[in-house]
């Protein structure tokens, strides 16, 4: 009988890590695209791979003519502690959407343009999703040059194919 | 690196990064596809951004 003089080592664990991520953003207020491009412009930071879908109103922030004016939606909306009824109030929005933009700057939040500019020029891929084009009428020449294409449902899944999704 | 580190606290971001080097943002991720913001950190030696941008 031999013995055995060496232990069979147990692999070192690798700490798991996040590969590709895949954000859709789905609305199209201020406070529903940012978070979306924050985790995009982050994962490219990490090195991680990121697509962005845009679906519904979140094609405001690819729209050449509307993502320059994405505002913040004061109606409706609990987290401002704002009546709803003072929110209507025409301005308020582009008041409280000034308000903010001015409190990014001072935390080097770009603008939204800027923002998207900036996570396309990191790699990501921008696409837009086929049934919200066609539904509002649109064609890739709306788009800001950066997006890479309108896709389908089907085609956004073979692309996050072996990442994580994320919807927003 | 290490100046905007001791003035600021902090890393500088991508942003400030681009900025200031005056390389274009996509120059410096075709370079350093894994992060060109970290990397740079870890070349000064310096904490990685603590930034979300």
């Amino acid at each position: 009988m031999t013995d055995l003089l060496e232990h069979p080592q147990p692999a070192t664990p690798v700490p798991p890590t996040i590969g590709k991520v895949s954000i859709i953003v789905s609305r199209g207020s201020l406070e529903g695209i940012y978070p979306g491009l924050i985790m995009a412009n982050g994962a490219r930071m990490e090195g991680i791979d990121a697509n962005l879908f845009f679906t519904f109103f979140g094609l405001d922030a690819i729209n050449k003519a509307k993502h320059d004016h994405v505002k913040v939606a004061t109606v409706g909306n609990p987290g401002l502690h704002l009546a709803t009824w003072a929110g209507g109030f025409p301005g308020v929005s582009a008041l409280v959407t000034h308000k903010f933009a001015a409190e990014m700057e001072k935390l080097d939040i770009p603008p939204i343009p800027e923002f998207i500019e900036m996570i396309a020029d990191s790699g990501a891929g921008l696409y837009a999703c086929k049934a919200s084009v066609d539904m509002f009428g649109l064609t890739i020449e709306d788009f800001i040059p950066q997006v890479q294409e309108i896709i389908t449902v089907g085609e956004f899944y073979g692309l996050a194919a072996g990442g994580q999704i994320i919807f927003t | 690196m290490r100046r905007a580190y001791l003035q600021n606290g902090t890393a500088p971001s991508i942003r400030t990064l681009g900025k200031a080097s005056g390389v274009p943002i996509k120059e410096l991720y075709q370079l350093f596809p894994k992060g060109p913001a970290k990397l740079a950190a870890k070349i000064a030696g310096i904490p990685k951004p603590r930034g979300c941008i």
